[in-house]
């Protein structure tokens, strides 16, 4: 018998099949495209006589992500390209993935890139359950997606190999390596902060997954290793306990993780700053929970965290000098379906930031709209196109946060840095769709 | 093995894809019915519990439930034999039957769960998760297929759990792996599957005898709970047998395939298009 032959297919050849006419076969599991893309337009009310043409909020320099629904000024793709096969009877798997992004409605001032060139064997005579790996990737990412934030994120250049059967869970190790101390987007060798100094570093990671520790609940404990090759570079290290619960009353689950890092390793598990002093520690508490009940579907979130002058987060200079902050976030986000196909949707969240010695900075966001979708009772249903209308409102402490200082250009921070009397709240309409494959 | 066919330049690929489209291609799990190499079979890989076929495709060995019957494993099974059996399940979707699974997702999935079968011991069931995107989409989410596969009794059981878990949502949203359930010996499902190879012990829990999966032009039993739709059983017409040995190319050869062929239509065991595609070629052979 004959195996259907796997063919890599470029984007622009798989539209010159559909052009002629090829009934595409039913790809198994993710083989061919994968992806996610969001795209936009909106207003604000200040964007009149030369005000801005759109406007996002979120709290200056905190390690935290922000409110997303109704608050993307951009334009994002990701667009990933997978190849999986057989050859001697050992398994590979390919990957390819290009992005786009760009701080304003449209590609104008974009920037693209490979965010994914890797490949991974299993199957092997010496080590059959074993994942080898090798390359530029996504690893083991976990978010709270209404924060569009990773709480841990070991993104990078390396490789390793994880699904070792250990216990009752999997291991995973991994080495990553940096030319400018970057868990993604290094700007390589030749290109340092410091002339002459040389900001390379090393990373190793541990991560071990499904521990089962209670019905319905696992426990995934993540540990980093970072040492920086500047002059004056330190070592760091950091750890990160997740628990995921299934609560199916909920129809859902909750996530909680209790995160610790010092020195050049970061919160999420990758590279920090590479000078950061080892005695510099952060650490956070968050939690996100989703729900799934009838038409009525959501996530809830709640964080708390603590950074030590100098630590990775941590240093932008406040007219008292470098000092340690602690920042809150809570909020929840929603959906309601009126039919099978529309719903609305909503999101309230606030957030504050209070650094030692200064005021406390405060943004909260509130946010209705209408989404159009496949499935209106199941939250993440995408595509999902939304029209909205966002307010938001924070102090002038927020505003004035040293982390703010650059141009305000409408996709992060927060209008009015250094103006009197400017104003602390703003209004914002748009129409989005947001899809992943 | 997979051929693997290089990236080619657009013009190219598309004449490919012209020239590649064969009806011999595209006979599926009856290939070897019709005069191709001899079965395959699977080899057992002592000490390998997991064959990860993609990223969400993924075939498990784990200890049987508590309190089943030991199982018949290892047992080996000619790949094709399985692929057929597998091939000529259907499921109750919304809008009537449906296949459970697609040719291409079978093409991953039955070597490696005829490896698993070859594998596994009397005390281990074979769990898997089959993701696919379906009916020929590419910007679509993958569904998965997810059931629990043992030898017992000289039948093989399948008890599906999902026929369309639609979980890539929500994994794309909360980036946690997907937590697939694979059905259970205690506890029915909702999935109701039905074929023409297999008899029901229960709605979701097929069982196929292995004689038909092992022999090589295997003929099938009507199935005791036929479900709508499917198509007819008309009574089987008499193949012709032959009175001596010919060569499968020659005209008694021909016509003792299109026998053969026209039987395995009737059984609902092709559709009509494949009936029709092949039947093309071996009357042009003829």
């Amino acid at each position: 018998m004959k195996l259907i032959a796997r063919m890599n297919l470029s984007a622009v050849g798989l539209a010159v099949a559909a052009a002629f006419g090829m009934a595409a076969p039913a790809h198994a599991d993710t083989f061919g495209f994968n992806g996610y893309f969001r795209a936009g337009a909106g207003t604000t009310s200040a964007s009149s006589n030369g005000g801005p043409s759109r406007q996002c909020y979120n709290l200056p320099g905190v390690d935290a992500g922000h409110y997303r629904l109704g608050n993307e000024c951009n334009l994002y793709g990701e667009f990933g390209f997978n190849d999986y096969g057989t050859a001697n009877g050992v398994k590979y798997h390919n990957m390819v993935m290009i992005n786009e992004y760009s701080p304003g409605t449209d590609i104008g001032t974009s920037y693209a890139s490979f965010e994914q060139m890797y490949s991974e064997i299993s199957g092997v005579d010496f080590a059959p359950n074993v994942h080898f790996w090798a390359g530029k990737r996504f690893y083991g990412r976990a978010n709270i997606d209404m924060l569009d934030h990773f709480f841990v994120r070991m993104d990078g250049v390396g490789g390793g190999a994880d699904n070792i059967g250990l216990g009752p869970g999997k291991l995973g190790l991994a080495y990553f390596g940096s030319d400018s101390y970057k868990g993604f987007g290094d700007a390589g060798n030749g290109a340092p902060v410091i002339p002459g100094t040389g900001l390379s570093g090393r990373r190793f990671n541990f991560d071990y997954t499904g521990l089962p520790v209670n019905p319905g609940g696992t426990l995934r404990i993540t540990g980093t290793v970072t040492k920086s090759n500047a002059v004056g570079g330190t070592t760091g290290e950091a750890i990160s306990l997740q628990h995921n619960q299934d609560i199916p009353a909920l129809g859902a689950g909750n996530v909680l993780w209790l995160q610790l890092a010092r020195g050049s390793a970061s919160l999420a598990q990758n590279f920090g700053a590479p000078l950061s002093p080892t005695s510099a520690k952060a650490w956070r508490l968050a939690d996100a929970l989703n729900w799934q009940v009838g038409n009525f579907s959501g996530q809830a979130d709640l964080v708390y965290g603590h950074h030590d002058a100098g630590s990775a987060n941590n240093l932008v200079a406040y007219s008292n000098g470098l000092v340690a902050y602690k920042n809150t976030s809570i909020g929840a986000r929603f959906a309601y379906a009126l039919t099978n196909n529309l719903r609305v949707i909503g999101q309230l969240g606030h957030m504050t930031k209070s650094p030692d010695g200064n005021p406390t900075e405060k943004l909260t966001i509130a946010t209705i709209g209408l989404g159009i979708v496949p499935d209106a009772k199941v939250y993440y249903s995408r595509p999902e196109i939304r029209l909205y209308f966002t307010h938001a409102s924070w102090n002038a402490a927020a505003a004035n946060d040293p982390s703010n200082a650059g141009p305000y250009n409408g996709d992060n921070g927060l209008p009015g840095y250094g103006v009197s009397g400017a104003s602390t709240s703003g209004n914002s309409v748009g129409v989005q769709v947001e899809t992943w494959f | 093995m997979n051929a693997k066919i290089p990236l080619l330049a657009p013009i190219g690929l598309a004449l490919a894809l012209s020239l590649g489209s064969t009806p011999a291609a595209q006979a599926g799990w009856l290939g070897s019915a019709f005069g191709q190499s001899a079965p395959r079979l699977a080899m057992a890989e002592p000490g390998r519990t997991e064959w990860q076929i993609g990223e969400f495709s993924l075939i498990h060995i784990v200890p049987a439930e508590s309190g089943a019957a030991p199982n018949q494993q290892p047992v080996t099974l000619p790949i094709e034999g399985l692929g057929r059996a597998l091939s000529s399940i259907n499921f109750a979707a919304k809008d009537g039957e449906e296949p459970l699974f697609g040719n291409a997702e079978l093409e991953d999935l039955v070597p490696a769960l005829a490896h698993a079968l070859a594998t596994a011991q009397s005390g281990q069931d074979i769990v898997f998760s089959s993701a696919s995107r379906r009916n020929g989409a590419f910007f679509v989410g993958p569904t998965a297929v997810t059931g629990r596969i043992f030898v017992h009794d000289g039948k093989l059981d399948l008890i599906v759990h999902d026929a369309r878990d639609n979980f890539y949502d929500q994994y794309r949203g909360s980036m946690q792996k997907p937590v697939f359930h694979y059905g259970n010996r205690s506890v029915a499902g909702k999935v109701q599957l039905s074929s023409s190879m297999a008899s029901n012990k229960r709605a979701d829990w097929l069982q196929i005898a292995l004689q038909q999966i092992q022999a090589p032009n295997a003929v099938a039993t009507p199935n005791a709970a036929v479900a709508p739709n499917a198509p007819s059983t008309a009574a089987p017409m008499a193949v012709p047998q032959p009175s001596q040995n010919y060569p499968r190319n020659s005209p008694e050869g021909i016509e003792h395939r299109l026998a053969i062929l026209k039987d395995a239509y009737q059984r609902g065991l092709i559709t009509k298009q494949e009936y029709d595609e092949k039947r093309a070629e071996l009357v042009k052979a003829f």
